[in-house]
């Protein structure tokens, strides 16, 4: 029984030293990271029968076990990852926020600064070191661009490092988590049970750890180890053996790098799957803010280049010269390859060469796009944008280049072997910011002054005032090349003379050179101007084509087989024959919509456009032209004439005086404008005295009658017969020795009032060569006339021999005459011929009084078609207004000018080049104008698009920092919540010392009971 | 609950780094004397606090541009100014030739007067301003704009250029004035006509043409407006018609090149009379030289003065003459008339000008008071709030450190002997 005392009284000892133990082991681990305070378990022995009853037989314990709650631990590893995330993830965008709000690196004062000078500069535009001062800025400005985007990839660098850092960091932890597991499962087996306690604790402090850089999922297995995944659900550590991560260059950018898993052989990318921890807030921080900021500021570079070239290209320098580049062309070779990555994964060989051209900043997005060719034959492509979706697709047709075009850029494809699956990252923005950088641009290369200046003829008798104009675009939007106004250095091509023929219309003229102005290609003449408001007198940029129907020797203006003879009141049908137009207009869908037109025969020009001005898109004006030269001898038969069925030959004593006898030009003319129905009919005519220019701005067909004797005729401009003149065979050899003398006349009818007035040519020599003898007679010719070139010798096809004169006016004659001597020429056929005149001229003679021989003119019609509107016509031999070569061109000349008031008819206006325009400021007015223009992407200026960046870069960071407090705040939480359950308490324990000393001193007393008993019993026998 | 030993310290000390952070926080700003340290801090204004420093650096910007352009509006002004009192002596000049009882010497010394202050306008024309470019040439600023092309025929070589400057987002002005506007666009009293040498001319020297003089406005009313060009032809052509060769011209009607006369022998210096107006050419033009009389209702002020000159000098005692010379008299006096309305008009546009900078000026000063109002309401610290915030803190922070220490000494060890 005693020993019963003492056994129990033992095991009391051997308890309470176990819990002494396990308190003194709490107490010196209180500070170890990780550690779970221990309990001991203590159970009461089993007890034995006795008559009595049970009796107890001491305690024991039974297990020495940590205090843990699995679910806050897996709470503290949750919200650790989390937070860490955030930590990271918000301080990384507070770095970027700092860079774009630092008042040294932010773009806001570089561009307030530049605004600044560009506006000095204004105030006195020939300054050099006012320009110098822009350069300056500008250079800043570029250099600012560069630094920020150095210091940005610089950051996408570190990240690189960082990650690769990281990725060491975890194989050394699931290493050690791997030994851990095997540890653990190996000591379960054995019977000591302290063991595996401070190993569940070294293993959940590493699990802790490895949350922290990356979002992980743990699993218990029974056998007591942890198997570890992450990211998608890949195994990091799985019992004992581990997986290593590693970063390796991007697959698809090179400077990204990319997180692969080695699973056997097999690598496999898992940087889209990663989320959490400190790994998770790198991968975000460059997903969604570093990468979009380097593009948002790509895309404000290339669009200040861009426009701000573009306002150069558009001006004129110091020296009068147009405007060189500011700004690196955005789109030179080496930019326009950089904007595109190869995915390492295509297919080889990797030659394919793609290029991407910026063609328009204001549409262009910072977004990065994915093009992938998924197949089929012929291949197919399809082009993501930054939010995956699906935003183009189309066929590769395998001919190379082949250009895609889209949101402001073009993609090339220039050459190499495209495969199916092969994928390319367009980057248009990214390189934008890097690459903006100043020209070798001087000060007084600065364009400051615009290219035309505006004149007002001091001659003008009206009170019309005309703008200073304002150059719209030096380039011509669709093509991007210089228009072509603007290609010729130092001039305008051409200068314009803008003519008003009425106080209601004018025409736009060709003043290249001002005594003579021409019209225009495509002409713009006769148009209306409404007076005493502001009009616009040049076409504007609406994408509008100007298409004008053949010249005036063309297929409808009439032959001399076309003249018609009879009594008066006969008129001659004009040259129309039936003619379909057809205008075509491509819809957006490809579809092509066609509107058919039918003119009629004999149509009128006036009803002809008013026919075609009914169509959409359409409008047409339709103007008449006609030249006449009166040839009226004054005698036998009266000379009549008549217009549109109006006498001109009245005597109007009032108006014009007595009629004239012979007949002239200038009365003609006087008569026309003289005439109030012809004026209705829009019909005017000028004399030179030589000839009679007859112009309609209604387009009404010219019908002219003439009647008279022999010997009076009317010679009308028409459409050139084949005529030769001669009939000599130059092949032979001619002497001109034999028989001489030998000498014939040329007339030219160059005395005064076009008299008569031969020059006489010799000839001489002996020729077989007709080269030498073309030579010859040219020599003589010339000295004949005392001038080089008035009359010009040349061989017909059909080896006659031909004499021209330079000008060719309607009064233009030649006459041979002579020859004297022998004639190996053969003159004499050429006087048999007469006067010679100019090809085309038509002669109409009268054929008796009472009867009348009659022609009439077509006119032209002009037509002006919206963007997108094409004309075609059908074949026809003769008599068609349009012809199947007529193109339709751009009337848009990049610039505008407006011209208001009251014009009166004579009153001219100029538009020249800006030669010496040292003082003009407008180019630098249009650049300060840029600056609060909406450009960058066509909705924000340079200065709010830079604001939004910060502005949502801030916006984030605050976001980022709040959720970071808050995810501190959850997993403080934790961490308390696991401290409070498992770590230690050292008063606690003091405590438990105090309990688990008494308890051992009791159970000693235990067993000094036992002694006692057992000594008392000794002494009974004693 | 219960609180493990690291609870109690990790606790305390976590409070005492975030109250070090708070005190370190609010200490930047002081020191700082702002508000926001970081756009993070406050993103919404930290995106307006760039607006307004943009709005108020642009409005120092247009201040400055609007001083530069006082200046030289003050320059022009004071210019135009100058001539408005030459031209009232000129004006008492005309008057003079006016009298009847006049002599041809008298005349004489009003033309030698008038020749002095002819040229003193012209040099007025011809200021330049502090930059050296001038004034009146509107763009071709590096071009001398009158320029005398010989026989006081004057020739604006500048252009109709204006320069504008922007003095606020929406307004623009004129910085510049052409002189073509004030000084050639002047309304005449009668049709006129302007002279003008063509620039493809051959000769050397070039010949020249005089300013000229209506000497009958009837037959000149009745002509008008055509324009004419005088043509050199070749001296020959006159024995085409049975005359000795001798320099000649054509005179063609400029709007259809009707030829109105034809092989009009030339003399220099003789005065050539076409259709009312008479003017001299002087030298030895080549064939296909061209001179042109372009007929305007406009004459400049430097044409009226020479004109008045040519008058005085070559108008004689016949009754034309003496008709013709009365009428210039006449014409002269309302043509100055109406230049110095033409130099007053732009005086007043200056004046209007120079009220549109003051005012707009006053807007930018006024509007940059209440931007930067509104800047500092966004950006500036309340230092009164900011200091006492700071003090709070501080002994928020000291009585989590003396806790600390209390709490710190707590432990049932301590009373374990």
């Amino acid at each position: 029984m005693s020993n019963g005392l003492l056994n129990i009284g033992r095991t009391g000892l051997q308890v309470s030293q176990n819990q002494l133990n396990t308190t003194g082991n709490n107490i010196t681990n209180a500070n170890t990271p990780g550690y779970s305070r221990q309990r001991v378990d203590v159970a009461t022995q089993d007890s034995f029968l006795t008559a009595a009853g049970y009796i107890g037989t001491g305690a024991r314990a039974i297990d020495i076990e940590r205090v843990v709650n699995q679910f806050v631990i897996e709470q503290v590893r949750v919200s650790g990852s989390a937070y860490s995330h955030l930590d990271e993830y918000s301080s990384k965008l507070s770095n970027l926020d700092n860079l774009l709000a630092n008042k040294s690196s932010a773009m806001s004062d570089v561009l307030n600064t530049f605004t600044a000078a560009v506006a000095t500069a204004s105030d006195d535009p020939s300054s050099l070191p006012a320009r110098e001062s822009v350069l300056a800025q500008s250079r800043i400005l570029a250099e600012r661009f560069n630094t920020l985007d150095k210091t940005m990839s610089d950051i996408a660098t570190g990240i690189n490092d960082e990650l690769a850092s990281i990725t060491q960091q975890i194989n050394i932890l699931s290493s050690a988590i791997g030994t851990l597991n095997k540890q653990i499962v190996e000591s379960s087996g054995n019977a000591s049970i302290q063991g595996p306690n401070s190993l569940f604790d070294q293993r959940d402090e590493l699990l802790k750890e490895l949350s922290t850089l990356v979002n992980v999922s743990v699993v218990n297995e029974n056998d007591g180890s942890a198997n570890v995944f992450f990211g998608n659900g890949q195994s990091l550590v799985v019992g004992a053996t581990t997986y290593e991560v590693r970063t390796i260059q991007g697959k698809a950018d090179p400077s990204r790098a990319d997180l692969v898993i080695q699973d056997g052989a097999t690598l496999k990318t898992i940087t889209q799957d990663v989320t959490g921890g400190k790994m998770g807030g790198l991968l975000e921080y460059r997903k969604n803010f570093l990468d979009p900021a380097i593009n948002e500021l790509g895309r404000m570079a290339i669009t200040i280049s861009d426009t701000m070239n573009r306002i150069q290209s558009g001006g004129l320098d110091l020296e009068g010269h147009y405007g060189s580049d500011l700004f690196r062309d955005i789109n030179d070779r080496e930019s326009v390859l950089s904007r595109v990555a190869y995915h390492v994964e295509n297919k080889a060989p990797n030659d394919r060469i793609i290029s991407v051209d910026i063609t328009d900043t204001s549409k262009l997005s910072a977004d990065n796009y994915e093009m992938r060719l998924t197949g089929g034959a012929p291949s197919v492509f399809e082009i993501i944008d930054g939010n995956g979706s699906v935003v183009k697709t189309g066929g590769l047709d395998g001919v190379f280049p082949q250009t895609i075009e889209m949101d402001g850029f073009k993609i090339t494809l220039e050459s190499g072997n495209f495969s199916n699956g092969d994928k390319f990252i367009i980057k248009p923005t990214h390189n934008g910011a890097g690459n903006i950088s100043l020209t070798g641009i001087q000060a007084d290369g600065l364009a400051f002054a615009q290219p035309i200046v505006t004149g007002t003829s001091s001659g003008n008798t009206g009170n019309g005032s005309i703008s200073k104009g304002n150059v719209v675009s030096a380039v011509d939007p669709k093509t991007g090349e210089l228009l072509p106004s603007f290609q010729k250095a130092g001039a305008l091509a051409p200068p314009l003379l803008i003519q008003f023929t009425s106080e209601t219309s004018y025409d736009v003229l060709d003043n290249t050179d001002p005594s003579n102005p021409i019209s225009l290609v495509p002409p713009l003449e006769n148009l209306s101007f409404t007076p005493g408001i502001s009009n616009e007198i040049l076409p504007g940029n609406t994408g509008q084509t100007f298409m004008i129907s053949d010249g005036f020797n063309a297929a409808r203006t009439p032959m001399v087989n076309e003249v018609v003879s009879g009594p008066i009141g006969t008129e001659a049908p004009n040259a129309i024959v039936d003619e379909v137009i057809t205008i075509s207009r491509t819809l957006d869908n490809g579809h092509i919509d066609t509107q058919k037109l039918v003119i009629p025969q004999g149509q009128s020009a006036q009803a002809a456009a008013a026919l075609m001005s009914e169509a959409d898109g359409v409008s047409a004006t339709a103007s008449s032209y006609a030249e006449f030269n009166v040839l009226d001898n004054g005698v036998g038969t009266d000379f009549e004439f008549y217009l549109n069925g109006k006498q001109l030959t009245l005597s109007q004593p009032n108006l014009l005086g007595t009629l004239p006898s012979p007949m002239t030009n200038d009365y003609l003319a006087d008569a026309i404008n003289a005439d109030g129905n012809l004026q209705a009919q829009g019909i005017r005519a000028v004399s030179d005295g030589k000839s009679v220019k007859v112009y309609s701005n209604q387009g009404v067909d010219l019908k002219f009658q003439v009647e008279g004797g022999t010997g009076d005729s009317v010679e009308f401009k028409g459409k050139a017969p084949a005529s030769a003149l001669g009939t000599v065979n130059v092949n032979n050899p001619v002497n001109f020795n034999a028989g001489g003398p030998n000498s014939f006349n040329l007339d030219l009818f160059d005395g005064p009032a076009g008299a008569s007035n031969p020059r006489t040519v010799e000839l001489e020599g002996s020729f077989s060569d007709t080269t030498l003898l073309l030579e010859h007679v040219q020599t003589q010719v010339d000295k004949a006339f005392g001038e080089a070139g008035k009359v010009t010798v040349a061989q017909n096809p059909d080896g006659t021999i031909r004499f021209d004169t330079v000008d060719n006016d309607m009064a233009t004659r030649l006459r041979v005459t002579g020859p004297l001597g022998a004639d190996p020429l053969g003159m004499a056929a050429a006087v048999a011929q007469g006067t010679q005149r100019p090809d085309d001229i038509l002669q109409v003679s009268g054929i008796g009084a009472g009867n009348v021989q009659a022609l009439s003119f077509a006119g032209q019609v002009s037509v002006t078609m919206e963007d997108g509107y094409s004309l075609g016509t059908d074949a026809a031999s003769r008599g068609n207004f349009f012809s199947q070569s007529s193109t339709a061109q751009s009337a848009f000349m990049g610039y505008g000018l407006s011209i208001s008031g009251n014009p009166d008819k004579g009153d001219q206006f100029t538009v020249d080049f800006n030669t010496d325009g040292t003082s003009d400021n407008r180019n630098a007015q249009a650049l300060i104008q840029l600056m609060d223009k909406q450009t960058v992407g066509g909705q924000a200026s340079f200065q709010q698009a830079y604001s939004q960046i910060v502005e949502k870069v801030a916006t984030e960071t605050f976001e980022a920092k709040s959720n970071r407090d808050a995810a501190k705040v959850v997993h403080e939480q934790a961490v308390s919540q696991r401290n409070s359950i498992s770590a230690v308490n050292l008063d606690e324990e003091a405590a438990n010392l105090i309990k688990f000393e008494q308890i051992y001193n009791a159970s000693s007393q235990i067993i000094n009971v036992s002694r006692q008993t057992f000594d008392t019993l000794l002494g009974i026998f004693r | 609950m219960r609180i493990s030993s690291i609870q109690t310290f990790t606790t305390s000390v976590n409070r005492i780094v975030d109250l070090t952070g708070q005190v370190g926080k609010t200490q930047s700003q002081i020191s700082a004397g702002t508000r926001i340290l970081q756009p993070s801090d406050d993103p919404v204004n930290a995106a307006k606090i760039l607006d307004l420093q943009r709005e108020l650096d642009s409005r120092d910007q247009y201040i400055k541009d609007i001083n530069l352009l006082e200046n030289r509006a003050k320059l022009e002004e004071a210019t135009l100014k100058t001539m408005n009192d030459t031209l009232i002596r000129v004006r008492e000049l005309t008057t003079q030739a006016g009298n009847g009882a006049l002599i041809q010497s008298d005349k004489e010394a009003i033309a030698a007067e008038l020749k002095q202050r002819l040229d003193e306008l012209k040099n007025l024309m011809n200021t330049k301003d502090t930059s050296g470019e001038y004034l009146f040439a509107g763009y071709k600023g590096n071009t001398e704009p009158f320029e005398d092309t010989g026989n006081r025929n004057f020739l604006f070589k500048g252009d109709e250029g204006q320069r504008y400057i922007q003095i606020s987002n929406t307004v623009q002005i004129p910085a510049s004035d052409s002189g073509k506007d004030i000084f050639v666009d002047i309304k005449s009293a009668q049709n006129t006509f302007t002279t003008l040498a063509s620039e493809s001319n051959t000769a050397v020297p070039p010949a020249t043409v005089s300013v000229g003089v209506v000497v009958d406005q009837e037959a000149y009313d009745e002509f008008y407006p055509e324009d004419i060009i005088i043509e050199f032809q070749n001296p020959d052509e006159r024995t085409l018609v049975g005359l000795p060769a001798q320099a000649n011209f054509n005179i063609i009607s400029k709007s259809d090149g009707r030829v109105l006369k034809e092989n009009q022998p030339f003399i220099s210096g003789r005065p050539i009379e076409i259709n009312g107006v008479q003017v001299q050419i002087e030298g030895n033009p080549n064939t296909g030289d061209t001179f042109l009389i372009e007929s305007s209702e406009n004459q400049g002020l430097l044409t009226s003065v020479s004109r008045l000159i040519y008058g005085l000098e070559t108008l004689g005692t016949t009754e034309e003459d003496k008709k013709a010379y009365n009428q210039l008299i006449e014409d002269s006096i309302n043509n100055l008339k109406a230049a110095e309305d033409s130099i007053l008009e732009t005086r007043a546009e200056i004046g209007a000008r120079l009220n549109t900078m003051d005012s707009t000026r006053k807007l930018h000063e006024d509007l940059k008071l209440v931007s930067t109002e509104l800047l500092s309401d966004i950006r500036d610290l309340d230092f009164a709030q900011a200091s006492s915030q700071l003090s709070f803190e501080s002994f928020v922070l000291q009585a989590a450190q003396q806790s600390y220490v209390k709490i710190a000494g707590l432990s049932l060890f301590n009373s374990l002997r």
